[in-house]
Order: structure tokens, then C-alpha cells, then sequence
């Protein structure tokens, strides 16, 4: 295997240039991602690679842009459709919910939709509160959608890879501050199955549950605490629809502990789910109440103080997680 | 080699006592067989002795109490260091609520719920540990899984201390485990016996009849004081067991009382025949001996509730009330129907004696079956005893008096005394318990059957 870096952006565009090539049934449509390349970089060059086609530059519709896609999948493509920003989501809600989530269940079984939605999410770049919201749990919420959120360049690129090849709708979110990260990620086309999660750190006292920017962060924060003698288990579940519980309550089971972070606002958050599951699941193997750290009930702020406020990071992690393993008792 | 010196286990039903005194000081030379401590359990006092030799290190306090198994000193070689600095596990009061106290003032614990983790639970039940003897280092006093574990390193032999604690039956796990009960809160149905199913759905019955009665007797515990004190006498020792076991006698029977007179001139004539070749009986020994008899003709007053059975019980064992300056001691009279009144008169006057000196061995306390106790030195003819548990029944004696009677169409004067049975009703009706008192009163009426 090279030791070949690419970066968060790199790596999606990559996996998505290698299945054009691979399969012509493959094409993107969104805004501003032909001539320009898409707003983060994550489309360059791939009109000049496979023409205009097959790289469609639309006008600024949503609901019209999902709808292109919802028409080409069920006709026998395999598109790729790009919405700007997550918050435009809810512009074209009703052909992610009601029709590209539906239709294979409205015709009973027989339409496959092998569309691709991406999107971008998150805050940390001032872009306020119209363009960096974490909207997920309203996409984890609908039978009938899968939802990844890759939180490195290598994952972005086998994750990307498994949604353009799965039959079923799926939604790529990326986080718009990790473009620039970069890992070793593999030249070859490769494939990381949906509905796998992944322990990012092996511990023993608390399992974390993170996921996209919060991985990164979350990361930082266990180093902090190994320097206490706390050993975290950091568990990314990279797909976020369908969970992989399992993985967590394994862990749960050995840690007695959890702790969830997400950067999406924490009432209804998908911490909300994950946190339940663990308690169904491992309920007798809990030392302490849930942890959740998130974003507070608030819109994201525009001002870049309020917003690093805002969005959860290695120091609140670290006082969560020190919080759910407390034994203020201890040491009297 | 440090030798450690435990608190023991001097009875079946024995758990803990409290250090009264240290005999031997610390730091002295110890022999083996010597008497080194005076310790008080919810029964007796009694000396206890050390089988090691050597010097005497004092790990525990006096005053503190300590669950059977703990330990409480080491016994050194000249010049060895004392081992490991783990601090004895006393029993601390409610230690859930006080370091709860301790650790976050601003949460109030609930009264008398133990709080801790699912999973600290799951462990402490696994290993066998009792979580009432577990102090919580979690928020508000927690009870974390490592606390349990900490704890049975802490305790020198766990095991069977808190297996001792905890005996539960297969059934009886696993319907506390369906209803989220914890087997340490709930109490046998015998005192060494293991927790049953049945008593498991008797706590829970039980405690599903009481929360609304639990939160104002919680409150009145609570009452703030209506004056300064002029002293605290603590609930502990003998004055907590009785306070316990009366209470809980009071809230777990249907109990009830019935008076019946005794006409006591054969007894008295019987005693004054017996005085002139010899000792006399008591009076209270002419009840007991005819309670002894009567039972043995009313199987049902000899039992025990188990569950949802009555257990009929062979051996008849009579216990009697001793009134001590801090408390009552209740020894017994073992098999009182097989003893004759002269050794049974014997026997009660060395278990007296015995109680007021201190001097009872734990044997001599346990397993009654039926008690007997009297008032009427104090000048009391009936009052409503209340039933020592297990047993079903117990029987109080007033004081012999004269009274002025109508026999036979005429007047005249005898000795009599009243007798008052508090049965519980769960177990016998009426009838019975009056038919067993009425073979008391027969008896007491023809000494001579009694032997």
C-alpha cells in the first residue's frame, strides 16, 4: 500500500472520478460544480475529465436538482446530486422524504434508486446560521434514507465509493472544515460497507461515540485525559443510518461508560437515539448516566467567538467524559 | 508474617457487633488464647479471644462496628511493619446517605434508597457482595461498579460474609432480578435462612403497601428537634436490633390480643409443698412450662410463616423476656416440654443470671420458638406483648393477685392472674389461639401435669 496523503476534498472527488470512469451510468449534477469545481473544490476538473453530460452545472432549484435525480435513478442511472449547503435539505425536502426515500416501497420493491445526495455540513467557517446547520438526525429519521458522515480522507473515499455503488438512496455529509484533512488514502478504488462503525481509539474507561468533525476533536480530548490515566475507547460510527449499535454495546459492556458528542444541537440530536440504544441494550452494564455533549438550542451564531462557543471541542469533551466517569467520592 | 486478627461470627444470625473495648492495647504482646477485646453484638456482650501470639496492631476503633469477617488488628512478629494501610471497612450508619452529604450537598439523596449503578449491581450480585455494606464514591454517593469491586478487596473474606448476606435461593434471584429488587433489602424468612421467591413478593407487597405510609414515618425521623436535647441516645447495639425487629413484628403481622385469667391457688400450694424440700419454682416458670406443654398440644401457635406455608415447627423452644438496664434480652429455654419444672426452673435461673452478668453465650439466644414475658412485678394484669419474629405468638403474664370470685354460688377469694396471647392472625384465627391459651390456663390450674 503507498503512503500516498490526500486530502478530506481530494479523496471525495477521487472516489467519485474513479466510478465515472468505471461506470458511465455515473453523473453529478449541482451548483457550481462544472466550470467551477464546486464551492469547496470537492468537483475540480471533473467537467473538463467527462463533459458537461456527464458534470451538470443546474440552475440554483433543490427540489429540482433531487428531482433530476430521484427521474435518472429509477430510469436506470446512477447519479450523483449536490446540494450546496445541508441547510438547503430542507428546500427539497419533499423529493428526499417523500419521494426518493418512498418510491421503492410505493411500487413494491421493484424501482431501484441508486442516488447519491451530497451535501455539506456543519459550522466553524462564520457561514451563520442559514449555511451551518448539522441537520442528520432529521435525515436518520426517514426509513428508507442511509446517511454516512465521513470524518477522514480515507473513509471519505471508501464510504463515497460504497454510496455511488449502493442501490438504495443514500446522503454523503461532509463537514466543511475538514476539506483540508488529510490521510493516507489509497490510489486503487476501494469500499467501506455501510452500516460498519470503527474504533478510532482502542480504551478501557469510557466509550465515546463521535462522529465527523467530532472524531478529530474528540481524538484531542483522549490524549488530554490518557495524560490523567483515563483511557478512552473512541468509536466513529461512520455511517450514521442504519447504526451500528453493536459495536457501541460491546463496548459499553467493557467500559461501563459513555459518553456521546455530536456538533448537531443536543435536543433531538442523534445522541438522543444512540444514547437510548445503549440503555437497551447494556443497561446492566452502566456505571453512570449517558453523556451528551453538543451544540446548545440555538441557531449557529455568525459571530466566530459565539460559534467556537458553540460547536463542542476537545476541552468540553474532555470535561464531559470526565464528568460521566466521576467518582467524587473517591479519595476522601 | 502478619497474622490478621477478624471480627468473628459468634452466632448463626450474627453479622456485625460493635468494639466495645480493647482489652489488650496496641503495640502490646499478645498471647495465644488471650482475651483481647469486649465486643457488643445486637445480642450480647461477650470477651473475645485472639489465637495468634505475637504484637497486638489496632487497626479499628472502639465504638465502631464492624461486619463479621472484617478486619480489625494484625498480629506482628517483634519489629514487623504493619501490612497494606487498608482501612477496616466499618459500617457507617446509612453510608450512601452520608457520603452523598459529604460529596454534593445540593442533591438529597432519597431516604433510605440505596443508590447505586445498574452495573455495580449486576457486579455486586455476580460476586456475591452485599451493596448495603458498599460506600458509594459516585455523584451524590453513587454506588459504581468499582466501588464494588474495591470493596471486596477491602474485606478480608467477602465471600462468605456477604454470601452469608445475600443467600438467596435460585427462584428468588431471579424474580429480584425480574423485579429490579435487591436481595440485601430483603429479609428471610428465616433469620439464617436463605432469601425465598416468597419473600422476595412479600418485600415487594410489602413495600408497595407502605410507600405512602414509609413517607411520613421518613418525615418523622426528619422532624426537626423540639428542644435541645440532653442527650443523644444512639439506635444502635441491642436498643437498634430491638427497635428493628419490634417494628417490623408490628408492620409485617396481623397481631392481636387476648386476655384469660388463670385461677394460680394449685400453683401457689404446688410451690409451697416444693419450697419445703427444696428450691420453688417461679411463677413465671409454672408459665413457661405450661406454655411449653400447651404447644405441644397446639402444633399451629409452634410454627412459622414461610412464604405463603405455615411450617409447623417439632422443637419447642421458649424464650424469655429479661429485662436489662439498657435494653431486654430474650434467652431461651430449649425443648421446655421435655424438661421437668425442677430443671426447667434451673435452667431459666442460669440464663437470668447469665443475661444480667453478660455472660450469655450467643447459643443461648437464639432459636425460640414461643416467648414468655412478664410484667407483673410492676404491678401490670394484661397488656398486648408483641410477637418476636418469627415466632407466631407470645404470651404476657400479669401479676398474681387476689381476687374476689363467684364458685359455685358462693364468694370467694383466689389467687389469679392474666394472661394475654398476641397471636398473629395470618397464622391462626380466635378460636385456636384462645383454645391454646385456654390448655395454658389448664395446665397452670393443674400443676401436677406439668411435672
Amino acid at each position: 500500500m503507498s503512503d500516498r496523503k490526500l486530502s478530506y476534498a481530494h479523496a471525495f472527488r477521487e472516489a467519485v472520478f474513479q466510478a465515472m470512469q468505471a461506470d458511465p451510468d455515473v453523473f453529478v449534477a449541482g451548483e457550481d460544480i462544472g466550470a467551477f469545481g464546486g464551492v469547496f473544490h470537492t468537483f475540480d476538473g471533473l467537467q473538463k475529465e467527462f463533459g458537461e453530460d456527464r458534470v451538470v452545472d443546474t440552475p440554483i432549484s433543490e427540489q429540482a436538482i433531487v428531482g433530476l435525480g430521484v427521474g435518472a435513478a429509477v430510469s436506470g442511472l446512477r447519479p450523483i446530486v449536490d446540494l450546496m449547503f445541508m441547510d438547503f435539505i430542507c428546500v427539497a425536502m419533499d423529493q428526499i422524504v417523500n419521494q426518493a426515500a418512498k418510491i421503492k416501497y410505493m411500487f413494491g420493491g421493484v424501482p431501484k434508486v441508486p442516488l447519491t445526495i451530497t451535501t455539506t455540513g456543519g459550522a466553524g467557517v462564520s457561514a451563520s446560521a442559514q449555511h451551518s446547520q448539522s441537520l442528520e438526525a432529521i435525515l436518520c429519521h426517514i426509513p428508507g434514507l442511509k446517511v454516512v458522515y465521513p470524518s477522514n480522507a480515507y473513509d471519505m473515499k471508501g464510504l463515497m465509493t460504497a454510496c455511488i455503488r449502493e442501490d438504495n438512496p443514500t446522503v454523503m455529509v461532509k463537514h466543511k472544515r475538514l476539506f483540508g484533512a488529510s490521510t493516507i488514502v489509497p490510489e486503487e478504488p476501494y469500499s467501506i460497507p455501510l452500516g460498519v462503525a470503527k474504533v478510532v481509539r482502542p480504551g478501557t474507561h469510557v466509550t465515546v461515540v463521535a462522529y465527523g468533525r467530532m472524531v478529530t476533536d474528540a481524538l484531542a480530548a483522549a490524549d488530554t485525559l490518557a495524560a490523567e490515566g483515563i483511557e478512552c475507547e473512541i468509536i466513529d460510527p461512520r455511517t450514521l443510518q442504519p447504526f451500528d449499535i453493536a459495536t457501541v454495546v460491546e463496548s459499553v459492556r467493557r467500559t461501563n461508560h459513555s459518553v456521546v458528542v455530536h456538533e448537531a444541537v443536543r435536543f433531538g440530536g442523534l445522541g438522543a437515539e444512540i444514547a437510548a440504544q445503549i440503555q437497551e441494550e447494556a443497561f446492566d452494564y452502566l456505571d453512570a448516566p449517558i453523556g451528551r455533549i453538543a451544540a446548545p438550542f440555538s441557531p449557529v451564531p455568525f459571530s466566530p467567538v459565539l460559534e467556537q462557543l458553540y460547536v463542542p471541542d476537545a476541552v468540553r469533551i474532555a470535561d464531559g467524559i470526565r464528568a460521566a466517569i466521576a467518582r467524587p467520592g473517591k479519595g476522601r | 508474617m502478619a497474622t490478621e486478627f477478624t471480627m468473628p461470627k459468634l452466632g448463626l444470625t450474627m453479622e456485625e457487633a460493635t468494639i466495645l473495648e480493647w482489652l489488650i492495647a496496641d503495640g502490646q504482646p499478645v498471647a495465644a488464647g488471650a482475651v483481647v477485646m469486649r465486643i457488643e453484638t445486637d445480642k450480647v456482650e461477650t470477651e473475645v479471644e485472639i489465637s495468634a501470639e505475637g504484637v497486638l496492631h489496632h487497626v479499628a476503633r472502639e465504638g465502631d462496628v464492624f461486619p463479621c469477617g472484617a478486619v480489625i488488628a494484625y498480629v506482628l512478629s517483634p519489629g514487623e511493619d504493619v501490612p497494606a494501610p487498608s482501612a477496616p471497612s466499618r459500617i457507617a450508619a446509612a453510608p450512601v446517605v452520608s457520603t452523598a452529604a459529604q460529596v454534593s450537598p445540593t442533591i438529597a439523596p432519597l431516604h433510605g434508597r440505596l443508590v447505586a449503578s445498574p452495573n455495580a449491581r449486576r457486579v455486586a450480585f455476580d460476586r456475591g457482595v452485599d451493596l448495603a455494606g458498599v460506600v458509594g464514591t459516585g455523584p451524590g454517593g453513587r454506588i459504581v461498579s468499582l466501588d464494588v469491586t474495591e470493596h471486596r478487596i477491602a474485606v478480608d473474606v467477602p465471600s462468605i460474609l456477604n454470601r452469608s448476606g445475600v443467600a438467596a435461593t435460585s427462584d428468588a434471584v431471579e424474580l429480584a432480578d425480574l423485579l429490579g429488587v435487591d436481595l440485601a433489602g430483603v429479609v428471610p424468612d428465616h433469620p439464617s435462612g436463605p432469601v425465598t421467591r416468597s419473600a422476595v413478593a412479600f418485600h415487594v407487597r410489602t413495600r408497595l403497601n407502605t410507600q405512602q405510609v414509609a413517607a411520613p414515618s421518613a418525615a418523622l425521623a426528619d422532624a426537626p428537634l423540639l428542644q435541645t436535647p440532653s442527650r443523644m441516645l444512639r439506635l444502635a447495639g441491642m436498643r437498634g436490633t430491638i427497635a428493628k425487629r419490634m417494628h417490623a413484628s408490628l408492620r409485617d403481622m396481623a397481631q392481636l390480643t387476648l386476655t384469660m385469667d388463670a385461677d394460680m391457688n394449685a400453683v401457689v400450694s404446688d410451690r409451697e409443698t416444693r419450697k419445703v424440700t427444696g428450691r420453688a419454682p417461679s411463677f413465671t416458670d409454672y408459665v413457661v412450662a405450661a406454655s411449653a406443654r400447651a404447644l405441644a398440644q397446639h402444633p399451629i401457635a409452634n410454627a412459622q410463616l414461610v412464604g405463603d406455608e405455615i411450617a409447623l415447627l417439632p422443637d419447642i423452644h421458649v424464650g424469655l423476656a429479661v429485662a436489662l438496664d439498657n435494653g431486654l434480652i430474650v434467652p431461651v429455654v430449649r425443648h421446655a416440654d421435655h424438661l421437668r419444672l425442677d430443671a426447667l426452673a434451673a435452667e431459666t435461673s442460669r440464663l437470668a443470671n447469665a443475661a444480667r452478668g453478660g455472660a450469655l453465650a450467643p447459643t443461648d439466644l437464639e432459636g425460640a420458638t414461643f416467648s414468655v414475658s412478664t410484667l407483673g412485678m410492676f404491678g401490670v394484669d394484661a397488656f398486648t406483648p408483641v410477637v418476636n419474629p418469627p415466632n407466631v405468638a407470645i404470651l404476657g403474664v400479669g401479676r398474681i393477685r387476689d381476687d374476689v370470685v363467684a364458685i359455685d354460688g358462693a364468694i370467694g377469694i383466689r389467687k389469679r392472674v392474666t394472661l394475654s396471647l398476641t397471636w398473629d392472625h395470618r397464622v391462626l384465627d380466635g378460636a385456636p389461639a384462645a383454645a391454646f391459651c385456654r390448655s395454658i390456663v389448664e395446665a397452670l390450674e393443674n400443676p401436677s401435669s406439668i411435672g
